[in-house]
C-alpha cells in the first residue's frame, strides 16, 4: 500500500502572458489503501494533481512524496521506471492500443518487467478475470463496447500489481449502467487488493463508492466544516 | 545474368576504379657522360632548320635550337628530347595552349619539320635509360647548342646522338 | 528493462494500408534510383578501365591524345611500331593492331532516314591478339571485301533493337550498303562491347580515309616498356605520334567523363534527399496520429528509447522491404542494360557492391526518415500528448 503527501504543492504555467495556477499551495495527505474521489469544476486542478502524482508532470514548487519518495526530482527515465512499478493509470477514453488485442493490451505493462511468458500469461489472465473481461481477451478494441474497453484498461492498470491506481474520469464516457459496473469494480479492487485509489470525476455517483471525496476549486482544497485535510 | 560476387570492395574503389600499373623494365639508371654538359657554347653552331637541310647521316654537327615545339619535350625515362628551331614561336599565355612550349599555334607538321631528335646513347647505340630533364639545367624553352653525330636521317626523321650539350643560362 | 514487442511495430504498419503502400513504393523507388545511379557509375567506370594485366601501348596522332576518334596517323606507323624490340609475338605474328575508330550512323531498317550513331572499329585479325578480352561467342571474324560485320554484346541496346535482331545472318545498313552479321563478340565491361568491328580496309573505304586512328601494340613486360615506345615516337617526328599506355588512355577518358559521373552522383544524392524528405513527411503524418498513444505508453512506464526503437523498427521494416524489392528488381532488370552515351554504350552493373550501396542507402533513409518525426513526437510533454 502506498501513501501520498503534498506540501504546499503548486503548479503554474504560462498561457500567453497570463500565469495560470491550476494548483496553489495544496496540502494533502492520502493514507495508504484509501479510495478517494476528487471532484471539482473544470479547471479546478483535478487532472493536474493526478498527473503530478503519476509523475507525468512536475510541480512548480512544493513537495510531493509518494510512498515517502520525492518524485518531483526523479529523472525522466527513473520516473518511467517508477511509474512502471508503482502506478496504474486509467484514462477517460481508455487509450487502448488499437492494433493489439485485449490480451496484448493488458500484457503491455508486463513486457517492461523481466517475467517469463508463463508468468505474464498468468498475470494477464488474472487481471482480465478481475476486470471481468476475460471472455473478450482476443478482441481488438474496435470490437469492444466502451464499458468493455474500460474494463480492459483497468486490467491493464492492475496487471503489474501497482500499489497506486489513478483514474481520470473513468466513467466519463460511459452510460449509467456501465459506469456503475466500473465503479463497483474499482471499489472491489480497492477493498480486495488494498490499492490506494484516486479517482478524478464529475460523476456524483462515484462518491457513493469512494471512502471519501475531495473538492478542488481554483487549485485549492475546499474543506467542509469540521473536515480535516487528512483523508481516509 | 551475372551473379553477384560476394567480395565487397570499397565504394571508393567502385567510383575511382583502379588502373593496373605496367611493370617497369628493371634497368638501373645509368650515369650520363661526365663531359656531356658544356660550359661554353661551341663555335660554328647552325640552326635546326639549316642542319636538317644540309647534314647527312654520320655527319658531325653543331646544332643550335630551343626546347620547344612538342607537348612532351623530354622522354620520361630516356636521354632523349626534341629540339626545335628558333623560328618556332612559343605560345603566349593568352593563346590558351596546354603548355607554352607545345607551340600549339604553329601547325604540327611545320613544327615537326623544324625539329630534331636529340639523344644521348650508350655503348649499345640506344638512348640511355635516364631522363635529361633537369640535368645540366635542361628544361623546356631553354636555348641549347648540341654537338653530336647524325645517327638517323631519312624523310622527316633526324636524330642526333649528342656528345656535348651547352645550355644557355645554365649553371653546369 | 525490455522494449515494446516487435509485433507492435509490425501491426502498426497495417493501420493505414494506403500510407503503408505509399511508403513502400517510395522506399522501393528511392532505393532503385540509388541502385540505378550506382550501377551507372560502376558500369561507366568499368567500361573505362582497361582489362587487368594490360600491357598495351597506344600510338595516336599527336594532339589527339584525348580522343582516338579524332586521331589520324599514317598507315606507315604500324610498320614503324613493329621495329620496337620487346613486342609480344605469337607464331611470329607481332601483337600490333592498326585500327580505325569512327562513329557512323547504323540503320537496322533501310526505310528509316536516320540511323543511330554507333562506334565502328576497323581492324585486322591481329586485333584479336591485342584485345585478348574479346571473345567471339558466335560465328567468326569478318573477312575483308565481303561486307561482313562482328557485333558486340551491347550493340542491340545501342541500336534500340532486340538482341535477336542482331543474330548471325542479319543485315545492318551502313553508308547505304548492306552488311551481314557473321559474328557476335563479348568483351564485358569494356567499350568494345558496344562496338561493331569491321575489316580495316572496308572501314577505310566507307570513311574515305587512307590513314589510321591508332596503332595498339602489346609489350612483353620486362623486355619493353612505355619508354621504348616514347623513344620511337620522339625519333619518328615525321609520323607525329603521341604514345601512352592503354591504361593512361582510359584514365584520360575517365577524367573526361568525371563530370558526367559527378552529375549522376549529385542526382542520386538529390533523389536520396527527396526520399528523406518524402519519408519524413510520411512518418510525421503516421506518428502524429499516434501522439496520444505515445503518451499512454510513457504513462504505462515505457522509456522513450523503447518507443523510439519501436518506431524505428516500423520504418526499417518498410525500408527493408522496399530495399529488398528494389534490390531484386535492380538485379533482375537493370544488370547488363545498355546505356548509350557519347562514345558508344556501356552496360549497367548491378553487383554485390552496387546492391550493398543501394540497400544500405534505402535502410539509411529509413533511419533518417523516421528519427526526426519520432523525436518530434516524443518531445511533447506526456500530459499534453494524452490530451491531443
Amino acid at each position: 500500500m502506498i501513501g501520498i503527501e503534498c506540501r504546499a504543492l503548486t503548479k503554474k504555467f504560462m498561457k500567453g502572458e497570463t500565469t495560470i495556477t491550476p494548483l496553489d499551495s495544496l496540502d494533502l495527505v492520502i493514507e495508504p489503501g484509501s479510495f478517494l474521489a476528487l471532484m471539482g469544476p473544470s479547471g479546478s486542478g483535478k487532472t493536474t494533481l493526478l498527473n503530478l502524482i503519476a509523475g507525468i508532470d512536475r510541480p512548480t514548487s512544493g513537495e510531493l512524496l509518494v510512498d515517502g519518495l520525492d518524485i518531483a526530482h526523479l529523472s525522466r527515465s527513473r520516473l518511467a521506471r517508477w511509474r512502471a512499478e508503482k502506478v496504474g493509470y486509467i484514462f477517460q477514453l481508455y487509450h487502448l492500443v488499437p492494433v493489439l488485442t485485449a490480451y496484448e493490451n493488458v500484457e503491455l505493462p508486463l513486457l517492461i518487467h523481466p517475467l517469463s511468458r508463463k508468468e505474464r500469461h498468468a498475470r494477464v489472465q488474472r487481471a482480465l478475470e478481475l476486470a471481468g473481461i476475460a471472455d473478450r481477451h482476443d478482441h481488438y478494441p474496435r470490437q469492444l463496447s466502451g464499458g468493455q474497453e474500460q474494463r480492459v484498461a483497468i486490467a491493464r492498470a492492475i496487471v503489474a500489481d501497482p500499489p497506486l491506481l489513478l483514474a481520470d474520469e473513468p466513467t466519463g464516457d460511459l452510460d449509467r449502467e456501465s459506469s456503475t459496473a466500473i465503479l463497483k469494480l474499482l471499489r472491489k479492487l480497492s477493498e480486495d487488493l488494498g490499492k490506494t485509489l484516486l479517482v478524478v470525476t464529475h460523476d456524483i455517483a462515484t462518491t457513493d463508492y469512494a471512502q471519501a471525496t475531495l473538492h478542488l476549486e481554483k487549485g485549492r482544497l475546499v474543506t467542509e466544516p469540521g473536515e480535516e485535510q487528512r483523508h481516509a | 545474368m551475372r551473379h553477384p560476387r560476394f567480395v565487397i570492395p570499397l565504394l571508393l574503389l567502385t567510383l575511382i576504379g583502379c588502373a593496373v600499373e605496367e611493370s617497369p623494365v628493371q634497368t638501373a639508371a645509368p650515369d650520363l657522360p661526365p663531359s656531356l654538359f658544356l660550359t661554353s657554347p661551341p663555335a660554328n653552331a647552325r640552326s635546326v632548320a639549316e642542319v636538317k637541310e644540309s647534314a647527312a647521316l654520320g655527319d658531325e654537327v653543331v646544332i643550335a635550337g630551343q626546347l620547344v615545339g612538342n607537348r612532351q619535350i623530354f622522354v620520361e625515362g630516356a636521354a632523349t628530347f626534341i629540339l626545335g628551331d628558333h623560328s618556332i614561336e612559343a605560345c603566349h599565355p593568352e593563346e590558351g595552349c596546354d603548355t607554352p612550349w607545345d607551340a600549339c599555334c604553329t601547325p604540327i607538321t611545320e613544327r615537326r619539320a623544324l625539329s630534331a631528335t636529340i639523344q644521348v646513347v650508350g655503348e649499345d647505340g640506344k638512348p640511355l635509360r635516364t631522363s635529361l630533364k633537369g640535368r645540366g639545367a635542361l628544361s623546356e624553352l631553354k636555348q641549347v647548342v648540341v654537338v653530336g653525330k647524325v645517327s638517323q636521317r631519312s624523310e622527316g626523321v633526324f636524330v642526333v646522338d649528342a656528345s656535348g650539350i651547352f645550355v644557355a643560362g645554365g649553371d653546369s | 528493462m525490455r522494449g515494446l514487442p516487435f509485433d507492435y511495430a509490425t501491426r502498426n504498419l497495417g493501420r493505414s494500408p494506403g500510407r503503408l503502400a505509399g511508403a513502400l513504393v517510395g522506399s522501393t523507388l528511392v532505393t532503385l534510383l540509388v541502385i540505378a545511379s550506382a550501377s551507372f557509375i560502376r558500369g561507366m567506370g568499368a567500361s573505362l578501365d582497361p582489362p587487368a594485366g594490360n600491357s598495351n601501348v597506344i600510338f595516336l596522332g599527336a594532339g589527339s591524345e584525348e580522343s582516338v576518334e579524332r586521331s589520324e596517323i599514317r598507315m606507315q606507323a604500324a610498320d614503324v611500331v613493329g621495329t620496337i624490340s620487346g613486342l609480344r609475338t605469337r607464331l611470329g605474328q607481332p601483337f600490333i593492331s592498326p585500327e580505325v575508330h569512327i562513329g557512323l550512323a547504323v540503320r537496322t531498317d533501310p526505310a528509316v532516314p536516320e540511323g543511330r550513331l554507333t562506334p565502328l572499329r576497323g581492324v585486322r585479325p591481329s586485333a584479336f591478339l591485342v584485345h585478348s578480352e574479346v571473345q567471339i561467342t558466335e560465328g567468326r571474324a569478318p573477312v575483308a571485301g565481303a561486307n561482313e560485320l562482328l557485333v558486340g554484346g551491347l550493340v542491340s541496346g545501342q541500336l534500340g533493337v532486340p538482341d535477336a535482331r542482331l543474330g548471325l545472318g542479319e543485315v545492318l545498313h551502313i553508308d547505304g550498303r548492306e552488311w551481314r552479321i557473321v559474328g557476335r563478340m563479348r568483351a564485358p565491361r569494356t567499350v568494345i562491347d558496344a562496338e561493331i568491328w569491321i575489316p580495316l580496309t572496308d572501314l577505310q573505304v566507307i570513311a574515305q580515309r587512307d590513314n589510321l586512328s591508332c596503332v595498339i601494340a602489346t609489350l612483353v613486360p620486362g623486355e619493353a616498356d612505355i619508354t621504348d615506345a616514347e623513344i620511337l615516337a620522339a625519333q619518328r617526328l615525321d609520323l607525329e605520334l603521341a604514345v601512352m599506355t592503354e591504361s593512361e588512355y582510359y584514365a584520360t577518358l575517365s577524367r573526361f567523363y568525371a563530370p558526367v559521373r559527378a552529375m549522376v552522383l549529385a542526382t542520386a544524392l538529390l533523389v536520396a534527399l527527396g526520399g528523406i524528405l518524402g519519408g519524413l513527411n510520411t512518418m510525421v503524418a503516421a506518428f502524429a496520429s499516434r501522439v496520444r498513444e505515445v503518451g499512454t505508453l510513457q504513462v504505462i512506464g515505457y522509456p522513450r528509447r523503447a518507443i523510439i526503437l519501436s518506431f524505428l523498427q516500423e520504418s526499417w521494416i518498410i525500408s527493408s522491404c522496399g530495399a529488398l524489392v528494389a534490390g531484386a528488381l535492380g538485379w533482375a532488370v537493370l544488370d547488363g542494360v545498355a546505356v548509350r552515351f557519347s562514345m558508344g554504350a556501356f552496360g549497367l552493373i548491378v553487383d554485390a557492391p552496387v546492391l550493398a550501396i543501394g540497400v544500405g542507402a534505402g535502410l539509411g533513409l529509413g533511419l533518417l526518415g523516421a528519427l526526426p518525426p519520432t523525436i518530434h513526437c516524443l518531445r511533447l510533454p506526456v500530459g499534453q500528448a494524452l490530451k491531443s
